[in-house]
């Protein structure tokens, strides 16, 4: 998972401060999991989540996910002075602020989908939470 | 017949961020009453109160007589709900106030009846595309939910809007053509691509110039053998 497009090459880091807004909500399937801390996930994360998700419902129940990993993240490569530039594009990164919605899955008892989420959340760098549409608290 | 639920609400007097932080602290729930009949009214509910309201069988479409002081109830139902992004704590409640010779749009759930031989033999999934219908009906008639039977249905099946029957004098105000919901086959793992085969995102600006670059070296090429051949 990564652009097939960019506008530019790198961006600059910026900074995550506050909640998201929008997709905080379950909207295509019956649970989720949620961030509940800010977190940079890499594409590998998000690639070994789904992976964890979709081997534990073998067959059956349908993914969505809700991130993009949208941010090149740089490195300068080992041994190298400083200045001379920024360095080069390492991996791309989806940048998640608390209540982001991540994955969402339909077709799974509740049970099951928990023990799904929970399997993802083992693969990322942040505390995460269950969330089911329509629970609240 | 609707049954309706009672909840007593304060007058909110003070706006400020800070006063309504303190109130969802000490365990209220601040809010709006507007309406044809009444002007807009800002107050807040006790937080138990207003979940117990919106528990029962109509959920959040239930008729709620809003007991404001000391005056008469006043019949409402829930426009919106606000939730707290990461705690999906209710933040905020706006009622409405409705007469109940009028009639009223509400957003009522779908209900899903039978057993789909897609689903038990071929292993489908149901996917729902819309949960929630738009109906106009008097407030005493709102449904529950509206049921729809999915037995029958196989995979690649769907069911539209057209499909949902209805009980009474209920108008449902979605789009007849509107899928509500289909039965897809199953998701097939798919293992983790190579890193080595990832491409890198071409860049917008560069790739037009390169295309340019490209399209003078053909017409260079083009119009040097032309010369040739003229020679």
């Amino acid at each position: 998972m990564r652009p097939r497009k960019v506008k530019y090459r790198v961006k600059h880091r910026g900074r995550m401060t506050g909640k998201t807004i929008r997709g905080s909500r379950v909207n295509f399937g019956q649970y989720a999991l949620k961030a509940v801390e800010p977190a940079w996930i890499t594409e590998r994360q998000i690639e070994a989540a789904r992976v964890a998700i979709t081997r534990y419902m073998k067959r059956g129940g349908k993914v969505w996910i809700r991130i993009f990993p949208d941010h090149p993240v740089t490195k300068q490569p080992s041994e190298t002075r400083m200045g001379k530039g920024k360095g080069s594009v390492e991996y791309y990164a989806a940048r998640v602020k608390p209540g982001r919605i991540l994955f969402e899955l339909e077709g799974l008892e509740e049970d099951e989908a928990k023990n799904a989420m929970k399997r993802a959340a083992a693969k990322l760098p942040m505390k995460c939470r269950f969330a089911v549409r329509g629970r609240y608290q | 017949m609707a049954d309706e639920v009672k909840l007593s609400a304060q007058i909110r007097k003070d706006f400020s961020g800070r006063r309504l932080n303190e109130l969802r602290r000490s365990g209220s729930i601040p809010g709006i009453l507007y309406g044809p009949d009444t002007d807009n009214l800002p107050l807040y509910v006790d937080a138990k109160e207003l979940r117990q309201a919106i528990s029962t069988d109509r959920g959040e479409n239930a008729l709620i007589g809003l007991k404001i002081g000391n005056k008469k109830a006043v019949m409402t139902i829930i426009r919106e709900l606000q939730f707290h992004p990461v705690t999906m704590q209710i933040i905020h409640v706006d009622f409405v106030q409705i007469r109940m010779t009028e009639t009223v749009e509400v957003e009522v759930p779908i209900e899903v009846v039978g057993e789909a031989p897609g689903i038990k033999t071929d292993g489908g999934v149901l996917e729902h595309i819309i949960r929630r219908i738009s109906v106009r009906c008097l407030p005493m008639d709102i449904p529950e939910s509206l049921t729809v039977d999915i037995s029958g249905l196989n995979v690649d099946d769907y069911i539209q809007v057209k499909d949902i029957k209805v009980v009474g004098d209920i108008e449902i105000l979605d789009d007849p053509e509107l899928i509500v919901m289909t039965l897809s086959a199953p998701t097939e793992l798919k293992e983790p691509e190579e890193a080595d085969e990832v491409a890198e995102p071409s860049i917008v600006g560069e790739e037009v110039d390169e295309d340019r670059e490209e399209a003078e070296a053909a017409e260079e090429e083009v119009s040097g053998e032309t010369e040739d051949s003229k020679e």
